[in-house]
C-alpha cells in the first residue's frame, strides 16, 4: 500500500509592490495514470499566490502590533483546500517569498515505510501534516537565491521594484529559475539543508 | 625553485599581516556596479568597455606596484620572466585577492605565458547581459590585464596582458596572456652580484 | 565641458554607482537580523552594520528632527584618513568627491530597505564628514 507525502508544488517570489517577479510549478503525482502533472493550472496558482498577499499584510500588522514575528517566516498563511497549502516568507528588504505544498504530491510505499524509522518514517508521518518550522530550509535556499541575484551586477533591483511604488518586471535571470527549480524538486519533508 | 620561493613568500605574507582588509563582498560589488554602469555609459559599446577598464587597471597598477614592493618585502629583480611569472601569481594575486592562478603555456621563447584562473572573486555571482554581445565582446574582468600592465611598466617591463578566455562567457576556462614586449630602455634587469 | 559639468558628472556616475551597492549589501547583509520596527530601526543599522562593513567603524552621532530628516556625524570618516587635515577651502573641494559614492552607498541602502530619501554630504573640517538624509514620505 503507497502512502501520500507532500511535495513543492508551486514556488512564488512576490515584490515589494505586491508585483509578481518569479513562478515556478512543480508536477505531483498522479496515481489514476501513473504520472506527474501539476495538480493546478498557472493561472490557478497565480491566483492562489495573489490570494496570500492580504494574509501576510494582515498577518505583518498582527505581529508587529504583538511584537512577535521578529524572523519574517509567516508559517501557514492559508490551506486552500484539504491538499495545497501555502506558506509565507517576507525578507526585511519586502520580497516575499510564497511555497505552496501538495499534501499529497508524492507517493512512498507503505509497507516500505513502516518498516523504516529515522528520516524515512518521518517521510511517511509527515502524510498527516507539515510541522512548525518545515519551510524553513526552503526559504532560507530561496533567500540565498535572492541575495545572489542581487549581487549580479547586471540585475537592477530598481526594474523589478521600481520605487515608486508601482509594478515591476519579472525576473528574468536564468541563474535564479534554475536555483527555484533545484530548490522545488529537491524538497521533502525533513530535510534540513537546500 | 623560484616557484617554491614564490609560493612561500605570498603564503607568509598574509600569515604575517592583517592589512587593513576590505570587507570582499563590498569590493566585488562596487567592481560589479562600475562595470555595470560602464556598459551603461558607453551604450553596450563593450569593446570601448574592455578599453576603460584596462586604462583604470593600468592607472592602479602604477601605483599599486608600490604596494606591492612594501608588501611583499622583495627587494630583488626578477632575473628573468619566468621568476617574474612566479611573483605575479603567487605574490602579487595572493597578497591583493588571495588567489593564486596557475601558470602555463610558456612559449618555448619564455617571453609568453598565460595565467588561468581557477576562482576569480570578481565573478562571482556575475550574469553577464543577455544581449547576444555581452558573451561575446565583454571582458569582465579586464581591469587586470591593466593592473597587470602598469605595475610591470613601473619595474621595466613592456607587457601585453589580455584576457582569451572566461568562464562568464561560457568558456571551460579563464585565462589571461601575458607577452613581454620588451625591457624598458632595453636595459636587462641587473644580474645578481 | 567645463569644469563645473565634469564635476556634475563624475558625481553622478559615483552616487549611481554607491546606490547599486547599497541595494546590495542592504539585501545581503539585513538577512540575519530581526524585522524593522520603524525607519529609525533601519537608520540605525545603517549606522552600525553598514558603516562599520564599509568603514570599519560605526557613525559617531545621530540625530534627527522625527520629522523625516537624519543627520549622521563621522568624525573620523575613513576615506579622509590620510589626507591632510589642514582646512584650507581647496582641501575641502578635493576631498569632496570621496563623499559621492558613500552617498550612493546610504541611499541606495535604504532604497532596498524601502524608504525612500535624498542625500547630502558636506565636511567643514576634515576628518569629519557629515550626511543629511532626508526621507520622502512613501506614497500610498
Amino acid at each position: 500500500m503507497a502512502t501520500a507525502i507532500p511535495s513543492i508544488a508551486c514556488l512564488g517570489v512576490i515584490g515589494r509592490n505586491n508585483n509578481p517577479l518569479h513562478t515556478s510549478i512543480f508536477p505531483s503525482y498522479d496515481p489514476s495514470n501513473n504520472s506527474f502533472r501539476p495538480v493546478r493550472t498557472p493561472l490557478q496558482f497565480s491566483l492562489i499566490l495573489s490570494s496570500t498577499l492580504d494574509v501576510f499584510e494582515l498577518r505583518s500588522r498582527q505581529n508587529a502590533a504583538a511584537g512577535v514575528g521578529l524572523t519574517g517566516d509567516f508559517g501557514l498563511l492559508h490551506a486552500v483546500d484539504d491538499r495545497l497549502a501555502a506558506y509565507g516568507f517576507e525578507t526585511n528588504t519586502g520580497t516575499r517569498f510564497v511555497v505552496i505544498i501538495d499534501m499529497r504530491g508524492r507517493r512512498i510505499d507503505g509497507a516500505l515505510a513502516a518498516g523504516l524509522d529515522g528520516r524515512d518514517r518521518r517521510l511517511a508521518g509527515a502524510a498527516a501534516g507539515l510541522r512548525e518550522g518545515e519551510m524553513r530550509p526552503v526559504f532560507k535556499a530561496m533567500q540565498g537565491a535572492y541575495i545572489r541575484l542581487l549581487q549580479n551586477p547586471f540585475f537592477d533591483p530598481d526594474e523589478h521594484s521600481p520605487p515608486t511604488g508601482q509594478g515591476g518586471a519579472k525576473i528574468t535571470n536564468k541563474k535564479f529559475a534554475d536555483d527555484m527549480r533545484r530548490i522545488g524538486e529537491a524538497w521533502t519533508p525533513g530535510i534540513t539543508n537546500l | 625553485m623560484a616557484s617554491s620561493k614564490a609560493s612561500r613568500l605570498g603564503e607568509e605574507y598574509v600569515w604575517r599581516t592583517r592589512m587593513d582588509k576590505v570587507n570582499a563582498e563590498l569590493v566585488v560589488l562596487t567592481y560589479g556596479a562600475m562595470v555595470a554602469q560602464l556598459c551603461k555609459d558607453f551604450d553596450s559599446d563593450y569593446v570601448k568597455v574592455n578599453q576603460q577598464l584596462d586604462k583604470m587597471g593600468y592607472n592602479i597598477g602604477l601605483r599599486l606596484i608600490e604596494d606591492y614592493l612594501a608588501k611583499s618585502n622583495t627587494f630583488k629583480r626578477c632575473s628573468n620572466f619566468r621568476e617574474t611569472a612566479e611573483m605575479i601569481a603567487k605574490v602579487g594575486f595572493k597578497i591583493f585577492l588571495n588567489i593564486t592562478p596557475t601558470i602555463t603555456n610558456w612559449t618555448s621563447d619564455g617571453k609568453q605565458f598565460s595565467l588561468v584562473f581557477d576562482e576569480n572573486p570578481f565573478a562571482d555571482f556575475v550574469e553577464l547581459p543577455d544581449d547576444g554581445r555581452a558573451q561575446d565582446e565583454l571582458w569582465y574582468s579586464n581591469i587586470l590585464c591593466g593592473v597587470l600592465r602598469g605595475a610591470l611598466e613601473m619595474v621595466q617591463m613592456q607587457v601585453e596582458a589580455k584576457f582569451v578566455s572566461d568562464v562568464l562567457r561560457g568558456n571551460d576556462t579563464t585565462e589571461m596572456r601575458i607577452s613581454l614586449i620588451r625591457y624598458i630602455d632595453d636595459e636587462l634587469p641587473p644580474e645578481d652580484d | 565641458m567645463d569644469e563645473e559639468d565634469e564635476r556634475g558628472a563624475v558625481f553622478w556616475r559615483l552616487e549611481r554607482i554607491g546606490y547599486r551597492v547599497g541595494q546590495g549589501l542592504a539585501e545581503r547583509f539585513s538577512r540575519d537580523r530581526p524585522r524593522f520596527n520603524d525607519t529609525l530601526d533601519v537608520i540605525k543599522f545603517l549606522c552600525k552594520d553598514i558603516w562599520t562593513l564599509v568603514f570599519r567603524k560605526q557613525v559617531d552621532n545621530l540625530k534627527t528632527n522625527h520629522r523625516g530628516v537624519y543627520v549622521l556625524t563621522d568624525n573620523a570618516f575613513r576615506p579622509f584618513a590620510r589626507m591632510s587635515a589642514e582646512t584650507s577651502s581647496q582641501t575641502l573641494i578635493r576631498a569632496q568627491p570621496f563623499l559621492w559614492f558613500p552617498c550612493g552607498i546610504i541611499r541606495g541602502a535604504l532604497a532596498g530597505l524601502g524608504i525612500n530619501a535624498t542625500v547630502h554630504a558636506e565636511t567643514t573640517q576634515m576628518p569629519t564628514a557629515i550626511f543629511q538624509i532626508k526621507t520622502v514620505p512613501a506614497k500610498s
